[in-house]
């Protein structure tokens, strides 16, 4: 686009020697050459990964107040895959200074999360969303099941059976291993077309995220499963809303509504709807929902994920996943600003497992506010080392100190009053 | 014996054992995964040409092209 008008600018200043009849014509017919190439080439949203002028810091830096003496009615669980405590530092360093404070460090509860799985001190996605789903430990790649192939309860199941509402919002396909690990059991993570048939079947509130291609029959171009079955058309036969567009998704209010804005994983910029905004909107359908219960509200439990964090530090890329860290932070955000006006809302804020094995090295200056940090890499993969946990709201106080990953759920289990938990499918 | 270049995927779980520019020699573990798994190992001697993470399958795609 840039080149065409380079172009233009050229001949137009070409044209000058004419009569003015002449330069009316060819101005008018260049004008409209460029207004048909521009429409005819549309290029793709391009991400401006060193672009942080989004994120906007909030000057307070003290702890919001802890809420207590009330009970818990909405929980909104908010995961940064491959979220390890440096790349909460990075981001920190990079948007706010030495100083400040991303809103998720603001949370006034703090603790630490052991992460390892069944079968390896190093987790993958899978096994550590099983354990924050489910509460039990599973081997790397399996979802909702022990490594005996034993289906147990997820933390959303079990809030949707007492009359809970729920949802899933990511970055990554609305299949992938954590939102999978909430409402589905199979043996792999790789069983995406699988996975997306579950999370219908278990009938959450709100889907929203990437992975289109698992919803469409194999005849459909760029589909991603192995057999003809059309969960589109499923979905709205369920008596689910189906959009794929930021405006579309402004005007939802249905009870069930499934929003899958990519074939595959989001591409985290406009003219998709942000993390921050399909949380916002999320929490605002949720909170509608009126069950059929005596006091006319249920709750609901909402999972949040910021998924790409993981993609940026697997490829070793510190911008990437600063970024990641603070949409993922807005994100947070807003689930905050509601749990502040709501006063029943608990917002726990951890990671599955750290990507990278990131440190922050140097800072030779003395002039703080030149802060020479550099990110240093050691592995391509996943590391063993614990995570952190932050919450707010009516029972935070309880994720404190160091736990393992699969007491959280029970946590919240207790706080909701679910028993028994964990429990097996059947 | 053919010089193409042979594409392996492997969990992105688990820390390399091989860096882009690498030798690798036949049988070679490519990852440090838990020993209870199937290790993926090189299936040619050669030269790691690239490692590419897809996101989609949290894999790393490892490129070897084999010794000449």
């Amino acid at each position: 686009m840039r080149w065409i008008i380079i172009r233009t600018a050229q001949r137009m200043r070409s044209i000058g020697s004419f009569s003015p009849a002449v330069r009316h014509f060819s101005i008018v017919v260049l004008l409209m050459s460029v207004g048909l190439l521009a429409a005819a080439q549309p290029s793709p949203p391009k991400v401006d990964v060193n672009d942080l002028s989004f994120y906007q810091p909030s000057a307070e830096t003290t702890a919001r107040l802890q809420t207590t003496g009330k009970g818990v009615d909405n929980v909104i669980f908010c995961i940064g895959d491959g979220m390890g405590l440096t790349q909460v530092a990075m981001a920190r360093v990079k948007s706010t200074g030495l100083d400040g404070k991303l809103c998720l460090e603001k949370l006034p509860v703090t603790g630490l999360v052991r992460t390892h799985s069944a079968n390896s001190s190093v987790t993958d996605s899978a096994a550590a969303g099983t354990a924050l789903a489910c509460g039990v430990k599973t081997k790397n790649a399996m979802i909702g099941m022990t490594p005996d192939e034993q289906g147990y309860r997820t933390i959303l199941e079990a809030a949707k059976d007492k009359g809970m509402a729920t949802g899933l919002v990511v970055t990554s396909t609305i299949s992938h291993a954590t939102p999978a690990t909430f409402a589905s059991h199979v043996k792999s993570r790789k069983m995406e077309d699988k996975i997306a048939e579950q999370l219908l079947a278990n009938r959450v509130n709100v889907l929203f995220g990437g992975g289109k291609k698992f919803f469409l029959p194999k005849s459909a171009p760029k589909s991603g499963r192995k057999d003809d079955l059309d969960l589109l058309a499923a979905a709205r036969t369920a008596g689910y809303d189906y959009i794929e567009t930021t405006e579309a998704m402004q005007s939802l209010c249905g009870s069930y509504v499934l929003g899958l804005f990519q074939l595959e994983g989001l591409k985290t910029v406009a003219p998709e709807p942000s993390l921050a905004q399909l949380t916002g909107k999320a929490i605002e359908l949720l909170s509608r929902i009126r069950p059929d219960s005596p006091d006319g509200r249920a709750g609901f439990f909402l999972m949040v994920e910021g998924s790409q964090i993981d993609w940026g530090c697997h490829s070793n890329k510190a911008n990437v996943a600063v970024r990641q860290t603070l949409l993922f932070d807005q994100a947070v955000e807003a689930a905050v600003g509601f749990a502040l006006k709501d006063g029943h809302t608990l917002v726990i804020v951890t990671a599955d497992h750290e990507t990278g094995g990131l440190t922050l090295i140097g800072g030779g200056s003395e002039d703080k506010a030149d802060a020479q940090l550099t990110p240093r890499w050691s592995t391509k993969g996943h590391s063993g080392t614990p995570v952190a946990v932050y919450a707010m709201g009516p029972g935070a106080g309880q994720f404190a100190g160091v736990q393992d990953n699969t007491e959280i759920p029970k946590k919240i289990a207790r706080l909701l009053y679910i028993r028994p938990f964990p429990r097996p499918t059947q | 014996m053919s010089t193409e270049p042979i594409v392996l995927r492997v969990s992105a779980t688990y820390d390399l054992n091989v860096k882009v520019g690498d030798r690798v020699r036949l049988g070679e573990r490519l990852h440090k995964g838990p020993n209870e798994d199937r290790h993926p190992i090189a299936p040619v001697s050669g030269v790691v040409k690239s490692i590419e993470f897809d996101a989609g399958d949290h894999e790393f795609a490892i490129t070897i092209a084999p010794a000449a």
